[in-house]
């Protein structure tokens, strides 16, 4: 004990970090805040709930209200403010727990080679999600049988757009310029007439400014309104946030300034864009140039084309639940085409990126009308991470228990000779 | 105290992303190179037709078809859709139908949407030389490919296939846009109205710009 006393500060700080004590505290903090979260999302929804308890530093707030009735007992509106230490923090307290502790203060010898081993595992499993939540790509690719698409778009993630629409570039590209939503989501209104934020390109002769952002909302005419933000007379009107956040349709409000100091005045609304066949964007012509100003989901490319050729459903007998989805599409690489198939379960595979078969959509307008195949695509660097950490779990415990079992028998053995 | 370094820097690595703030001028960094199949927007749209508003569209600005056309004598007209820019109904019970639909770029090339077709009527996918041997009609002033395919027509979502059925087919692939008209029915029926078919796609062309025609 009065070796601890001696001890300088960083060395109680490292004793500290590679403590059991703070292990267990860890894993107790996860366990309270995987809880809450379960239990919030019944009514905030998935997304919401595990951006509040898992990607974040802190836990400002809980709504205990909601977590009651989760668990089906009555309860009021009641949101308790709270300090807790949100998932992010957590997990990468735990990983340095790991690596101090469980990896270089160890003793490391054969006995310890099975807990080093499920150590590292587990290390390895908290860096797959760092890597996951900070590199991962997922959307969806909506198909039209015929249709080919080399693009996906987010589910969650939103930009505002830029595109030079005319004169087209010369190369015959189309590029646009990408503001994420982390540059603009955080200006609400407010009792202060708004946030704005200007956003400059030296490609463009105008400067954008964007204001006063609704993450959910519905365009209103403004007549017999005072609202003072209408623009062309319309206004938008927030409504309350969808859980389920793939159904909220934000809206923005932009404007453009020329250089000479001439203003255009417009509304960027989500589902504008969201037209499958053509969106609707906010259109600017400045200095002779048009451009396409829209709020929409981030895009990204495949490295490969897929052409819808068939979807086929097979429904439950005498219902219209289906059983199975399969869509025949094929593979585009430059000149070089391969027939697949992507069904329930068995997705497509290919240059890091994954397509599964989400969803599908009918216009029954007609009797012979057009399927459209929904294929959920995800890029992720650290996609069979887990995978092998749970492999590598599995191994250095069994090496643990059979080394633990060795040293049981021969104990054992050891005892009824000394007894014999 | 070596061992702490790295304790330090991870616990950096980990708090350093949540320290991001937006200022109140921020220079655009992200360009995206859009895809060939990239859907192409439409310009100059009013306020009206981005918001969905249909009220303010009918009051202020009557909305167009962008396709001018004659429906054929005794035949039914629906109201388009988003897959049916054009949609008729022919035959004694409106058991035919034919309607013109439009989709971005190649979508998905000339081979695929003929054999596609052909597989909705229960018949083996034609070869690229077969289908470069089709006959031609012109549809918006230029050739287009022309299928008639005879078998049992099964249509999405139909439970069983129908026998004796007959589809006429024209597809024309411009750069941006694949306009395809597609007519099926009753063998018979549709061999009454082959001569209407022609009729309409002859009579199918672009609503020119400026004042609402008539």
């Amino acid at each position: 004990m009065s070796d601890s006393t001696s001890k300088s500060i960083p060395a109680r700080i490292y004793a500290f970090l590679c403590s059991y004590g703070l292990a267990t505290v860890l894993l107790i903090l996860l366990l309270i805040i995987t809880l809450l979260g379960t239990l919030e999302q019944v009514e905030h929804g998935l997304f919401n709930s595990q951006a509040k308890y898992f990607d974040s530093m802190i836990i400002w707030s809980i709504d205990v209200g909601a977590c009651l009735r989760a668990m089906s007992i009555p309860a009021k509106e009641f949101e308790l403010p709270v300090i807790l230490p949100g998932g992010y923090l957590v997990m990468a307290i735990f990983g340095l727990n790991l690596l101090l502790g469980g990896l270089l203060r160890i003793r490391k010898n054969p006995r310890t080679i099975g807990v080093v081993i499920a150590h590292f595992s587990m290390l390895f499993m908290l860096i797959a999600g760092a890597v996951s939540f900070s590199f991962k790509k997922e959307g969806n690719l909506a198909l039209i049988e015929g249709q080919t698409g080399d693009e996906f778009q987010s589910f969650h993630n939103r930009v505002v757009e830029i595109e030079q629409v005319d004169p087209p570039p010369a190369d015959g590209k189309r590029k646009a310029l990408v503001i994420h939503d982390d540059a603009f989501e955080d200006l609400v209104p407010d009792s202060s007439g708004g946030k704005a934020r200007t956003f400059t390109h030296p490609s463009l002769p105008f400067e954008l400014v964007l204001k006063n952002y609704q993450p959910n909302c519905e365009p209103k005419r403004a007549e017999g309104s005072e609202n003072q933000e209408a623009v062309d007379g319309y206004y938008l009107q927030a409504k309350p946030l969808n859980p389920t956040s793939e159904q909220n349709i934000d809206g923005i409000y932009a404007v453009v300034k020329e250089k000479n100091g001439a203003e255009q005045k417009g509304i960027l609304w989500g589902f504008a864009s969201a037209m499958n066949t053509a969106p609707l964007p906010w259109t600017v012509k400045v200095d002779g140039k048009t451009y396409a100003i829209d709020l929409g989901r981030q895009r990204w490319s495949l490295p490969f084309s897929v052409r819808l050729d068939k979807f086929d459903r097979e429904l439950h007998p005498g219902t219209e639940r289906a059983r199975k989805f399969t869509s025949h599409i094929t593979k585009i690489n430059g000149t070089h085409e391969e027939k697949k198939i992507i069904t329930m379960n068995e997705p497509l595979r290919d240059s890091g990126y994954v397509l599964f078969q989400a969803s599908f959509s009918m216009d029954q307008s007609g009797g012979s009308a057009v399927k459209q195949s929904v294929f959920a695509v995800a890029q992720n660097p650290s996609d069979h991470w887990p995978l092998w950490s749970c492999v590598a779990a599995a191994i250095g415990l069994l090496i643990h228990f059979i080394s633990m079992l060795g040293r049981f028998m021969k104990r054992s053995s050891s005892a009824s000779a000394t007894a014999a | 105290m070596k061992k702490t370094c790295p304790a330090i820097a991870l616990i950096a690595l980990c708090v350093l992303p949540s320290c991001k703030r937006a200022g109140e001028r921020m220079e655009i960094t992200e360009t995206r190179e859009m895809s060939a199949t990239a859907r192409k927007p439409v310009l100059d749209a009013s306020s009206a037709t981005r918001f969905f508003d249909e009220s303010k569209e009918s009051s202020d600005e009557p909305r167009q078809h962008p396709l001018l056309w004659t429906t054929p004598e005794g035949w039914q007209e629906g109201p388009p859709s988003q897959m049916r820019l054009i949609d008729l109904k022919f035959g004694p019970k409106q058991e035919g139908e034919c309607y013109l639909s439009a989709m971005p770029g190649q979508a998905g090339g000339l081979a695929a949407n003929i054999n596609r077709w052909r597989g909705q009527m229960g018949q083996p996918a034609l070869t690229e030389d077969e289908i470069n041997k089709l006959p031609r009609k012109t549809l918006l002033g230029t050739d287009a490919h022309f299928v008639t395919i005879d078998g049992d027509f099964k249509g999405v979502g139909a439970e069983a296939a129908q026998s004796g059925y007959r589809m006429l087919g024209i597809i024309q692939q411009a750069p941006e846009l694949t306009i395809f008209i597609k007519m099926t029915g009753p063998k018979d029926i549709v061999e009454k109205n082959a001569a209407a078919f022609d009729t309409f796609c002859g009579s199918v062309k672009f609503r020119p710009k400026g004042p609402a025609a008539p």
